[in-house]
């Protein structure tokens, strides 16, 4: 389409608005925190602001905090991606019934979703409370009946990762069991159908089945839940603030860290600066596993002659 | 191979009157019979339940007579062919076809063999590493057909696999599952809303209407001698002209008027009383010129030229069937004739035509099939 039709004028001057916005609020700032990281920069510095190269992108790497921070988004990402994953399945799968009251159930495992993560992290605190009256402990001693000691999740180096990972799944799996179950319904019954007549038993009909029809949505659900496992804050920021001993601190709030309780704002950019990319490959990754399959569907419907010239 | 047998199944769906009712037929082994009927007369579901995805609420299955109500449809060794093919479409061609043989843990050496052979058999051989995404039509049936019979089946079932094609192809595909089946010797149910493929395809034909089986036939004979109103009025195209039938007597006998036509009843219905009249287009013939044919006088309400030849409609001297199933607004109160080509006729005209009383049927007030 040509500049200068009446109909693209009308696109430049609808898209405008959106377009300053994302200019203004994202890619600005994006520039700036790329250039920053090349500086000295320090909120309330007396220093000369001063051009200095690699040398905070050299702090970061160095900075051992920062280190454990990306460290513990791996952990995160390779425990909380699988499991979540994993169970999201399970439940999409118990939940892709045409029983009464399903609606309702599918509602309450989604409800979590709709919670402020804030909120969440706070009730998932008086759920974690240390001592044997905190929920979790009273359970586990339930459970285990009696034999569980007592512990300070939050506050224990090996159990406050833990616990965030798991106040996080609680808090996430709605969502993709939701994407999932969307995916389920998708695929037509007619290919169980020809499976079982084919001969296919239950579980080698999910496997040749159901499995590669939610190829797509499970891409989708993995790499999503990848980057919002980098992402993670909220649930750091309210339950542990990164303790203790650095044990649950993540990248990003490494970088609110250094900006706003160091002022360190040239190294927090950095930091940022690798988190983006770090982020960027991971969707990258997502488009090219995406790219090497079409959209499944019933072979049937798309009328999709193989000699077409369109 | 195997014999199919239908026992008194009736299927019903939660509160919904039964969808197939009180249905029993046997198919020989080797045969191609023909599940015929409008859209939702229970045939497809017929097929559903000898493949196990549906269970019947009554009655039984048996598959060379042994009873498999309980079989899953993973243990009945029967195949499918279905309407809109449902193939696996993340799999290529080959895969498709070797999917049914490595559910049944086939050696992957013999798999190979028969995949090859069944793509041989198709002309499916330049499509096997395909996806059915990239295919026409006309291969994804093809596919279909392939997954089905690569692994000698008992029955092969095919529910409408044609319905999705075009014209041309269809009568292509349709010769060829007629070879097909011939060749292999396959029991075959094959269920279909278009009397031409019923016709031409099947061995015998079973009618279908409302979850009632109402004939079971050869073609011919289903044709001749439709078993009543609903069949005589499916079949045929157009299809059979009904009138409602006013016995007379006088010294020759019993009979009924068509028009000035004189149509004696034929000693063979006996005492019974037809209530109902059938006519076949052709049982109207121009080709009596020494009058031994009963005639009648029409006047030409429209023509249907068909080449070799045209369906004429005429005023209907008699009360046409009022519940006739497929009448076309343009059949209404009318009766067709089939007629050669080689003499022209317009709207408006008269035409005296001969009535072939040895090709007129009967029923009774139920409907059913008199003599």
């Amino acid at each position: 389409m040509a500049w200068g039709s009446s109909d693209s004028r009308a696109a430049g001057v609808l898209i405008a608005p959106a377009l300053a916005g994302l200019i203004l609020f994202i890619a600005l700032p994006f520039v700036l925190a790329v250039g920053m990281s090349f500086t000295n920069l320090r909120l309330g510095s007396p220093l000369p602001l001063e051009f200095t190269g690699l040398r905070q992108y050299a702090r970061v790497f160095a900075d051992v905090s920062v280190q454990r921070a990306f460290l513990n988004n791996a952990v995160f990402a390779l425990v909380v991606v699988p499991v979540q994953t994993a169970l999201a399945l399970l439940l999409a799968l118990a939940l892709n019934r045409r029983v009464r009251g399903m609606v309702v159930l599918r509602a309450l495992f989604f409800l979590p979703v709709i919670f402020p993560m804030s909120l969440v992290a706070v009730v998932w605190i008086l759920i974690l409370a240390p001592g044997p009256e905190g929920m979790m402990n009273s359970l586990l001693s339930l459970l285990s009946f009696g034999h569980w000691q007592p512990r300070d999740f939050l506050h224990d180096a090996m159990w406050a990762l833990p616990a965030i990972m798991l106040t996080s799944i609680w808090q996430g799996v709605g969502f993709q069991m939701v994407v999932l179950l969307a995916g389920l319904q998708a695929i037509p019954a007619q290919l169980y159908e020809a499976a079982a007549v084919d001969g296919a038993a239950r579980w080698r009909q999910f496997r040749h089945v159901t499995l590669p029809q939610l190829r797509n949505p499970l891409i989708f659900v993995v790499v999503v839940t990848t980057i919002l496992s980098f992402r993670v804050f909220d649930q750091v920021r309210i339950m542990t603030r990164g303790g203790p001993n650095d044990a649950t601190t993540t990248a990003i709030f490494e970088t609110v860290r250094s900006a706003f309780d160091r002022a360190q704002l040239a190294k927090a950019a950095a930091i940022a600066v690798v988190f983006f990319v770090v982020v960027l490959l991971l969707t990258l990754m997502q488009k090219r596993l995406l790219r090497q399959q079409p959209a499944p569907g019933i072979s049937g419907t798309t009328e999709r002659p193989s000699d077409a010239t369109c | 191979m195997a014999q199919v047998d239908f026992k008194n199944v009736s299927k019903r769906f939660a509160d919904v009157n039964a969808v197939v009712h009180d249905f029993s037929l046997c198919v020989p082994d080797g045969e191609l019979l023909v599940l015929l009927g409008p859209s939702g007369c229970g045939k497809s579901t017929t097929l559903r339940l000898l493949a196990g995805l549906e269970q019947p609420t009554d009655g039984e299955i048996l598959l060379d007579g042994q009873v498999v109500n309980d079989w899953s449809p993973q243990r009945r060794n029967v195949a499918m062919v279905f309407q809109n093919y449902a193939l696996y479409p993340h799999m290529s061609v080959r895969q498709n076809l070797a999917f049914p043989l490595r559910m049944r843990r086939q050696p992957r050496v013999e798999i190979a063999a028969k995949v090859d052979e069944t793509a041989r058999l198709l002309e499916l051989g330049a499509l096997l590493e395909r996806k059915p995404a990239q295919l026409s039509g006309g291969q994804r049936q093809r596919v279909a057909m392939g997954r089905a019979l690569v692994r000698d089946p008992a029955v092969f079932l095919m529910d409408e696999p044609l319905s999705n094609l075009d014209a041309k192809l269809r009568v292509q595909l349709r010769g060829e599952i007629a070879r097909l089946q011939q060749r292999l010797g396959t029991t075959t149910l094959y269920v279909t809303h278009d009397q031409t493929e019923a016709m031409t395809l099947g061995h015998r034909v079973a009618v279908m209407q409302a979850g009632v089986l109402q004939q079971l036939g050869s073609p011919q004979e289903l044709y001749d001698r439709p078993s009543n109103l609903f069949v005589a009025g499916f079949l045929g195209s157009p299809p059979m002209n009904l009138f409602e039938a006013k016995v007379q007597r006088d010294a020759q006998g019993a009979f009924v008027s068509f028009g000035t036509a004189r149509v004696p009843l034929p000693t063979a219905l006996g005492a019974d009383a037809p209530a109902y009249l059938g006519l076949r287009p052709e049982a109207l013939r121009h080709d009596d010129p020494e009058g031994v044919l009963p005639d009648v006088t029409l006047t030409v309400l429209s023509v249907e030229p068909l080449g070799y030849e045209q369906i004429v409609y005429l005023t209907a001297p008699l009360a046409p069937v009022a519940s006739a199933p497929e009448t076309e607004a343009e059949v209404k109160n009318s009766v067709a004739a089939r007629l050669p080509a080689d003499y022209p006729l317009s709207a408006g005209e008269s035409i005296t035509l001969g009535i072939d009383v040895d090709k007129v049927r009967y029923f009774d007030r139920n409907g059913e099939a008199l003599g």
